[in-house]
This record gives structure tokens, sequence and C-alpha cells, in this order.
């Protein structure tokens, strides 16, 4: 009775007070109709007081905060700071806000953050995190939870349009649960995606399948009678990562893991049963797989990392890849010798399987020791580099993978960049990887590469390696606690 | 006739260690002045020179990435902190060279293995220490922990200089009135002159290309010292433009090359004089 | 009128002075003091820190860094990895204790006549352990790159198979000393060329005079008055290589297949990369343990050397 009553009364209040203030009401009717509430004369007093204030904030005011320094500490591995920085006059324009941008690269990255976010005060208002240790952090509760600010119209600009941002990539870096420590459950807020998102597609040389009357792949054994078909000594059938490189595990190997149906991980945590699934046959099939591709792709591919396959294809040396869609910028940009004789669409997948890939990408958020008077500023700061406006500059202009939907089929970006609609798509149906809700993401995945590379310069057979990996990542999940 | 084929030999000689020691950087010169895919593509690099490009990649590292404002920090941060280290080691080192007293031998072996620990180990503490004090993100922040990093260098060469002037010389100086700290500066230090040039350039060599402590300490850009700003530019792990990555190369070795210049000439006249009574 | 009495830092003459030892004390303390303080200040407490760390389970996670005993140090010696990196720094710091050594006082010897240029020669011979370590990571990656690099194409132009200097285990490490020696045999020249300009010129003539042929002068004259430098340049090289990072971190990133992983690489990708941070901590104490002992031992044996050996 009370509570209920009290929520309509205060909404039906303030219904009346916009009657008034807009005129539609007249002062006696408001008076009238204010006493069949039941409302008291302070209360009425209050809802007015409150109406009042909120109706003066209830236009969004970009240029609230003028005058306020912030600073982002983000990553400088990428394009992304280098965007930032072209925009950074017009954010000071909209908004007075002074952004100081600090991009060490993703190695140094990492442990600053950790120290930021362990000091009493963080030196940085806003602060990018990796898509993969969003688990981590918002597990430690190192960032704001952001919903009251969402839901506020006076704090969010009218057409920032929330629902735009990717549901894969808001769910990866932005959506957590703290009551079972799960990403992309319930409904709070911890992060916003951006500056980029992305996943994996498929390239492939539209020029030399066109005149050997051959389709992109659709399967993997499409892709191996490809590789075979189209290899020649000056151009090689295909390439992947196969250095001990990062992308090893998580772009080359894992992607055929997941269309052929491999699950990574078995098992609950919360049982203490969850365990690595390396020895299956979808496992030890997707790396044997890239070892009998060897022959067909680049000599030195047990070197080739992420530079060496973008130099590659674009200098015309590489027939098809299956890559991170970010390189779409290099491959068709100005320096590429293959620009217009590339095409883009799903990666392949076992008959049965959807296309899928690993979903990269980054979010942004607002750490929790920030200093709290510039809060409030850090909030609108950060709408400012995610919206819609920010998120097409970056595709636009450095081929950034977008984190907006609207972004990925703008008529005018798809016009120039052909290939937008196909990396949204990728995007859209990429899969979180398993492990990245653990402690150790990075040390498991580098056991991955360094026994899977092995592998591929043939000391070891894929066997081996997976059962190397096994062993090594079952040790680490035993330590994490998560594997009796 | 065989001294003359021993002298072109040794001129030959001469001129293969010069192109040894300087044909990777020469080789980093050409590729600066390429487009990413020439280098990619143009197997070896020609040598005609697009003069554009140059100009674009070099202004690329200069003006838009600041690259020169990045050495001139790393200069004044050095140079700061060396000088200090000699100010403060130099006393000590002679304290150790002069002195008897307890423990005499136990200080100068600890302070000379303070030179032992890896960076990775200590560089999140002195962070934590430098930002207890409030001095993070600035000059000092980042001079204060450099000035510790020279100090067991300077202390152990400089105690090698007190080391070779005689012991009459101090005592000559007693004779004369002096007390200890005045027979360091007025009759000491003039002799070892050498010593402190040639402590002061090791000292600065240690920390000149300091990276881990630089980089929790520094946030802004405009202070970043050379080795975080190439960091930032050439990521260690991907460096996809490799014209770029050699433009910064090329940019910060011109000044260390002038440094090194001079610089060897004066250690070989520093160390002669300070050896030859 | 001294005679030429060869000192290496490490041996010390007596004071001789016939001051009191009180007043040696109190002046010690002014003159070390400051020092002795800032050393404290900023060696100490990071050793102590890192130390205390060792001993906790200190990780990314919030509760994390509970204390663990000696866990971390009882996983480092179970750990292939830690024995692996071992090995690896091994080679390096035996590299640099032959390969440098020899070709450093060679390079001094040779720069020793009276050559026309020879200084540009010396300013240039410099060069290499000047410059920051990425810039030279990104040199050698570009001169081995498998594809372009200019290194193999010499190769094949020769007539030889290319050689896969940074993706096989077999030739890892090797371009791992390659790239070290380029760089840190000029720090071996530069100490010994010093001295070697030092010396008496006087001396060497006599002995040649005598009759003495350049063999048995370089032997029994020249190479003893050397030697303490000589020593100077190799325990600095050795405590340097067993301690080297940056060209690691630049050329190799520690692979492939952990082949180049040194103790100190591990160190940082255990604590950085994978925020194993008591780990890290562990395996960094025991550097600096085998450090400390390594050290003690060689300081010992040259000091006693250095004086018998004039």
């Amino acid at each position: 009775m009370g509570q209920n009553q009290d929520q309509t009364g205060s909404e039906r209040a303030a219904e009346l007070l916009d009657g008034v203030m807009s005129g539609r009401l007249s002062r006696r009717s408001f008076m009238a109709k204010s006493a069949a509430l039941g409302a008291s004369a302070s209360v009425l007093s209050g809802v007015t007081f409150a109406s009042r204030a909120a109706a003066q904030d209830a236009a969004y005011d970009p240029m609230k905060f003028a005058g306020t320094k912030l600073s982002i500490l983000m990553t400088g591995s990428e394009n992304d700071h280098r965007a930032l920085a072209d925009l950074l006059p017009l954010l000071k324009e909209e908004t007075g806000i002074e952004l100081e941008i600090t991009a060490p690269a993703l190695d140094a990255l990492i442990p600053k953050t950790g120290q930021e976010l362990a000091a009493p005060q963080s030196a940085f208002e806003l602060i990018n995190y990796l898509g993969f240790l969003t688990t981590g952090y918002m597990k430690n509760g190192s960032f704001l939870q952001l919903n009251a600010y969402k839901d506020d119209p006076a704090a969010t600009p009218p057409d920032w349009d929330f629902p735009d941002f990717a549901k894969a990539n808001l769910d990866n870096v932005g959506i957590f649960d703290p009551a079972t420590s799960a990403i992309g459950v319930g409904d709070q807020l911890y992060g916003l995606p951006g500056l980029h998102s992305g996943s994996v597609v498929y390239f492939y040389r539209k020029d030399l399948f066109d005149a050997a009357g051959l389709k992109p792949a659709a399967t993997w054994d499409e892709f191996m009678a490809a590789a075979i078909a189209l290899n020649t000594p000056d151009v090689a059938g295909c390439s992947f990562i196969g250095a001990n490189d990062f992308s090893l595990a998580t772009v080359s190997w894992y992607t055929m893991f997941l269309t052929t149906g491999g699950k990574l991980l078995v098992g609950s945590a919360a049982d203490k049963t969850l365990a690595p699934n390396l020895n299956s046959p979808e496992a030890v099939g997707a790396l044997q797989f890239l070892m009998d591709l060897r022959p067909y792709a680049p000599a030195n591919v047990t070197s080739y990392g992420f530079a060496e396959n973008v130099d590659g294809f674009s200098s015309g040396k590489i027939a098809q890849m299956v890559f991170w869609s970010t390189i779409a910028g290099p491959v068709y940009g100005a320096d590429s010798l293959v620009a217009d004789k590339t095409d883009v669409t799903l990666v392949p997948a076992a008959a049965g399987f959807t296309p899928s890939a690993i979903l990269g990408g980054w979010g942004t958020g607002i750490p929790a020791n920030v200093d709290p008077a510039k809060k409030d500023a850090a909030w609108l700061a950060l709408t400012w580099i995610t919206n819609k406006a920010t998120n097409n500059f970056f595709t636009k202009n450095y081929q950034i993978d977008a984190s907006r939907n609207s972004t990925y089929v703008d008529p005018e970006l798809v016009a120039a960049l052909p290939y937008l609609p196909i990396a949204g798509e990728a995007n859209a149906s990429a899969h979180t990887i398993e492990t990245s809700t653990l402690d150790d993401f990075f040390g498991m995945n580098a056991s991955m590469n360094v026994e899977f590379n092995k592998a591929l310069i043939g000391d070891q057979t894929a066997e081996e390696a997976c059962a190397a990996t096994q062993k090594l990542w079952e040790e680490s999940m035993r330590k994490a606690g998560v594997l009796a | 006739m065989r001294y003359i084929a021993g002298r072109v030999l040794a001129y030959v000689t001469l001129f293969l260690i010069a192109v040894v020691a300087l044909a990777p950087i020469a080789y980093l010169l050409v590729l600066s002045t390429k487009k990413r895919i020439e280098i990619v593509a143009q197997v070896p690099p020609t040598l005609n020179i697009d003069w554009d490009q140059v100009a674009k990649n070099y202004r690329e590292v200069i003006d838009t990435q600041g690259m020169l404002d990045f050495v001139g920090n790393s200069i004044i941060v050095v140079g700061i902190a060396t000088i200090i280290g000699l100010i403060v080691g130099t006393p000590s080192a002679y304290a150790f060279s002069r002195l008897r007293f307890r423990g005499r031998e136990t200080w100068s072996s600890t302070i000379l293995s303070f030179r032992f620990m890896p960076a990775v180990a200590v560089a999140i503490p002195i962070f934590l220490m430098i930002r207890a004090v409030n001095l993070q993100d600035s000059f000092p922040g980042l001079i204060l922990p450099y000035v510790a990093f020279t100090l067991p260098l300077v202390v152990w060469i400089m105690i090698g200089f007190f080391d070779e002037v005689p012991i009459e010389i101090d005592d000559a100086a007693r004779v004369d009135g002096c007390g200890r700290v005045q027979t360091l500066v007025w009759v000491l230090l003039p002799l070892v002159r050498s010593g402190l040039v040639v402590s002061a350039i090791f000292g600065a060599i240690f920390v000149w290309n300091e990276f881990l402590v630089a980089l929790f300490v520094i946030n802004s850009r405009s202070m970043n010292t050379i080795t975080l700003g190439a960091a930032t530019l050439v990521s260690a792990d991907r460096p996809i433009d490799w014209n770029i990555a050699a433009a910064v190369g090329i940019v910060t070795i011109i000044p260390i090359f002038i440094f090194s210049l001079f610089v060897q000439r004066y250690i070989v006249r520093g160390i002669t004089a300070g050896a030859v009574k | 009128m001294t005679t030429e009495q060869d000192r290496s830092p490490v041996t010390r003459r007596g004071s001789g002075s016939s001051r009191r030892p009180s007043h040696d004390r109190r002046d010690a303390l002014i003159l070390l003091g400051p020092c002795i303080l800032y050393l404290v200040a900023f060696s100490i407490f990071p050793l102590l820190y890192s130390l205390r760390n060792s001993f906790t389970d200190l990780g990314i996670s919030k509760d994390s860094g509970k204390w663990v005993g000696l866990d971390n140090y009882v996983a480092i010696f179970n750990d292939p990895f830690f024995w692996n990196a071992a090995g690896n720094t091994a080679v390096m710091v035996g590299a640099a204790v032959v390969v440098q050594v020899v070709l450093g006082t060679a390079l001094a010897l040779f720069m020793n006549q009276k050559l026309r240029g020879s200084w540009f020669v010396r300013g240039a011979l410099i060069l290499p352990m000047l410059l920051t370590p990425i810039v030279v990571g990104v040199m050698w990656r570009a001169m081995l790159n498998p594809d372009w690099g200019i290194v193999n194409w010499i190769i094949k132009q020769l007539g030889m198979p290319p050689i896969n200097w940074l993706g096989s285990t077999e030739w890892s490490m090797r371009t791992l000393v390659i790239a070290d020696t380029w760089q840190w045999t000029p720090f071996v020249f530069l100490i010994v060329y010093a001295r070697l300009q030092g010396l008496p010129g006087h001396v060497l003539e006599a002995a040649q005079v005598d009759g003495a042929g350049r063999w048995a002068t370089f032997r029994n004259i020249t190479l003893p008055l050397l030697a303490p430098a000589i020593a100077f340049a190799a325990i600095f090289r050795a405590i340097d290589a067993f301690r080297s990072f940056d060209l690691v971190f630049g050329l190799t990133y520690g692979g492939p297949a952990r082949s180049t992983t040194t103790l100190s690489f591990l160190t940082y990708q255990s604590g950085f990369q994978f925020q194993q941070y008591g780990y890290s901590a562990a395996i960094a104490y025991v550097m600096v343990v085998i450090l400390i002992v390594a050290s003690t031992v060689t300081l010992r044996f040259v000091r006693t050397r250095g004086v018998e050996g004039v």
C-alpha cells in the first residue's frame, strides 16, 4: 500500500507539475488534482523542488564540465590512439574537456593499468582494457558500475543510442554479473565497447580465385583444396600465424577448432571440474590442419606473426588467409598492391557448423578509484568517445573495427569500405574465448603458442603439442582452484 | 715491402671494423627512406631515394610523434641524474679509498652489488615510492631513481682513480693545513678530473636506455624519454611500419653518434691521464 | 717516485694515513652518508619489497598476496622452464666472457697502432653500445627478416641456403649471441684500449731492445699489465650478460619455443605478462643470490691475482 502509492503518487505529481509548467493545466486544476492525490504539502513541495531542479538538468548539457582536464590510459599498439588524438580538438570544441592520451604498448599497458587500479587514486579517469581481461578487472571491482549514469537522461547525450552498441561487444567487455563473476549475464554495466572491437574474417584474392574458377572456401576441405590449387612459387596458396605469437592459438587454431565443433573447456568452476579439452579430436585436428597447410604457406610461415602476414598479403604474395578483420585497413589501403583484387567473406566452417571466430576488442571504463571530483566529467567524455560520430570517424579514417551496429551498415562507409558488412556479421557472431575468464589467460595462451609453434616447426607432433598444453593448462587451472 | 703489405692489411682491417660496426645502422638509414610496401617488396632495397617520402617519414617521426622532444627529455633527465650521482658518489669513493673504518669492505661490496638487481624486480617498488611522495609524472620523479642507478658505477670507477693518486699528496696537503674535505675538493678532484668524466659517461650510458621505471613514473607524452617514446612508436612485438621504425631509430642515433665521437676521445684521454703518473 | 703499480679497482691500498681511526670514522660518515642514505632508500626498500612479494602468491586478483612461504622457490626448482632459462642465461654469460672479451681485447690491441682516421673508427665502434635497445631490436629484426632482410639476400647471392635466424630453435640463441656481441664488444674494447694507451711505452720499448720477440713481449709484459682491465671488463660483461633483458625483449621475445628465454626475461614475463608477481619476484631473487655469490667469488679471485700479478 504505502510504497507503491508513493511511487505512483510522485509519478502522478510529476505529471501534474509537467502539466502546470507547460501550461496545459490551470493553477486551480493543479491544486485540486494534487489535493486529490492525498499528497501532503511537504511532499508536494519536495516533489516540486526536485522536479524543477530535474527540469533544469533534464536538458543534457555537453559543456557542463568545460575546462576539466582528463586523462585516458589506452593501448598504443593499434591505431586507436592516433584516431582519438585526431579528434581531441573536436572534443574540446564540443564539451570543453581537455583529454590527455597516454598510450603505452600492450606489454607495458597491462602492468601500468594494474598499478593505477591498485593505487589509492588513479591518475587516469578513463582506462582502456583488453576484452580478454574483463573478468579479471570486474571481479576485483576495479571499475565503476555505470548504470546510474546510463539511465540518467541528464548525463547521457540524447542521440547516444545505447542499444546501438553491438551486443556481442557489449556482452564481452561491458556487462558483468558480480554474483556469478560472469560476463554477458544480467544488465549491470561496467564498461563500454571501444575503442575497437572486431573478429576474424576470411581474406582472399578474388582475381586468383576467379582465374582458377574457384569460389572462396565455405568449408575447411575447400580451403585446403584452394590452397593446393593456388600455390605457386610467387604466391603462397594460403597463410596463417605460424610464429610463437598471441594470434596463433586465438585466430589460426581457434577458428577451425570452433567451427568443427570444438569445446575448449568442459565442466564447471563451481564444482571444481573445469578442465581443458585439448586432447579432443577437434583440438588435435585443428593443429594438424595447420601443419598440413604448411607446404602451401610461405616458406617462413613459422616466423610469421601479425606484421609479416599483413605485409605478405598486401604485397600480393598470399592467396587467402583467415585473419583479424582489423587488417582490412592496410590490405585495402593506399599502400597495398592488392587493394582492388581482394575480397572478404565469413570464415569457413565444417558442414553443419556456423562460421564463427574469436571475439576481440577492447572496453573502456572509469576506474573505481577515480578522483570523485572528475567522475561525472569522465562519464561525459566516455559517452563522447563512444558516440556514433566518433565510431564512424574511427572506421572511416583508420579502418578500425567498429563497436556500433550503425557504423557497420552506414551507407557512406560501406561504399568506401566494402568489407564492412562482413566484418559486422563476423563481429556479431563472434565467440568469447572461454579461457579469458581465468586469471592466467595470457600465461595459458602463451604456453599453447609455444607448444603449437614447436609442432609447426616440426619438433613435435600435433598430439604431443596438445597433450603438453593440456598438462600445462591443467596445472594452471588447479592453481586457480577451478579444477580439483 | 712487408711493411707496406702490413700497413695495407691494417687499413683494410680498420675499414672492415668500421663497416661491421656501422653497416646495420646504414641499412636502417636506407629503410627509413622508403615506403612501407617498398621495404617488403624491394629486395634488396634500391638506392634511388624519393626525397618526398623521406620528408614524409621524418616529419611523421619528428613533428607528429615529437621524437626530438623525447631526445631532449632524455638528455635533461640523464644529465641531471649523472651530475647528482657524481656529487653524491665521489666523496664516498674517496672515503673508501683513503679511510680505514670498520665494515669498509662490506659496505663497498654492498654498494657495488646494488647494480645486480634485475630492473623488473625493482621497477614497481621504486614507482610506489615515487608515487608516495607525489612525484609521479615529473622529471624529479625519474631523476631520483636514476641517481641511485648511477651511484654504484660512479663509486666503483672513482675508487680506482683515487687509488691511483699517491697517498703522499694527501699528506702534503695535510701538512699545508688542509682538512679532509678541503683535500678532496681542492687537491684531489683536479687530479681525478678525467675519472669524473669516465664515470659520468658510463653512468649515463647505464640510465640512458632505462625503460621500466620510466614506464611507470611517466604518464604524459610530453615527458616521455627516448625509450618510452620509441616503445610507443615501435611496439616490440609488432613493428608494422618498418620505415617509420627505422626513421625513429635514425633520429635517436644521430645525437648518440655525435656524442660517441666526442666521448671516445675523452674517455681514452681520461683513462690514460689517470693511469700515467 | 712510485713504481708503475697497476691497481685494479678492487685492490686497495691501506690508508697509510697516520690519522686516528676515530677521525677516520667520523669523516667516513660525512663523506659516505649521503651515498649510503640514497642507496638505502632506493635499493633496500625495493629489495625488501620484492623479497616479501616472493613469499606470497601475489597476482592480478584482489585476494591474492597471501603468504605462501617458500612455495614459489620450491616451484622454481621444479620448473623445467626455469632450468631452460638458466641454461640460456649461462650461454649468454659464457659467450660474453669468452667471445666478447677476447674479441674486445684483440680489437684494442689492433687499434693501438697509429692509423690515420682511427679516431673515427673508435667513435663508430662505441656506437653500438649506446643505442636504444628497441632500436637495436628493430634493426636486427629488419636485417634478419627471412623474407626481405638484407642478410639472407646476401647469403642467397653467395649461393647458400637462407638461414632462419629468428624462427628456428637452432639459430635463435646464436643470433642473440651475435647481436649481443655486436653491441657489447665495444665496451670491452674501450676499457682495454684505454688501459693500453696508458701503459708506459718505455717498458715495452725496453723489452724489445732486450731482444724479446713480439709474442713474448705481449705474453709476459703487456698481458699481465692489461690483466686488471680485462678482468674488470670481463666481470662487468658477465654481470650484464647475466641480467640481459633488452635484447631478448626486442629481438626474440624469448622464443621460439622458449629457446632464448633468459632468467631476466622469465622474470619479466611471469610478472608483467602473466601477472604472477610473487613468482616473478622469487625468480628475481634467485638471480640476485647467484649474482652475489658469483661476484664475491670473482672479486676475491681477482683481488688476490691482482696483488700477485705485479
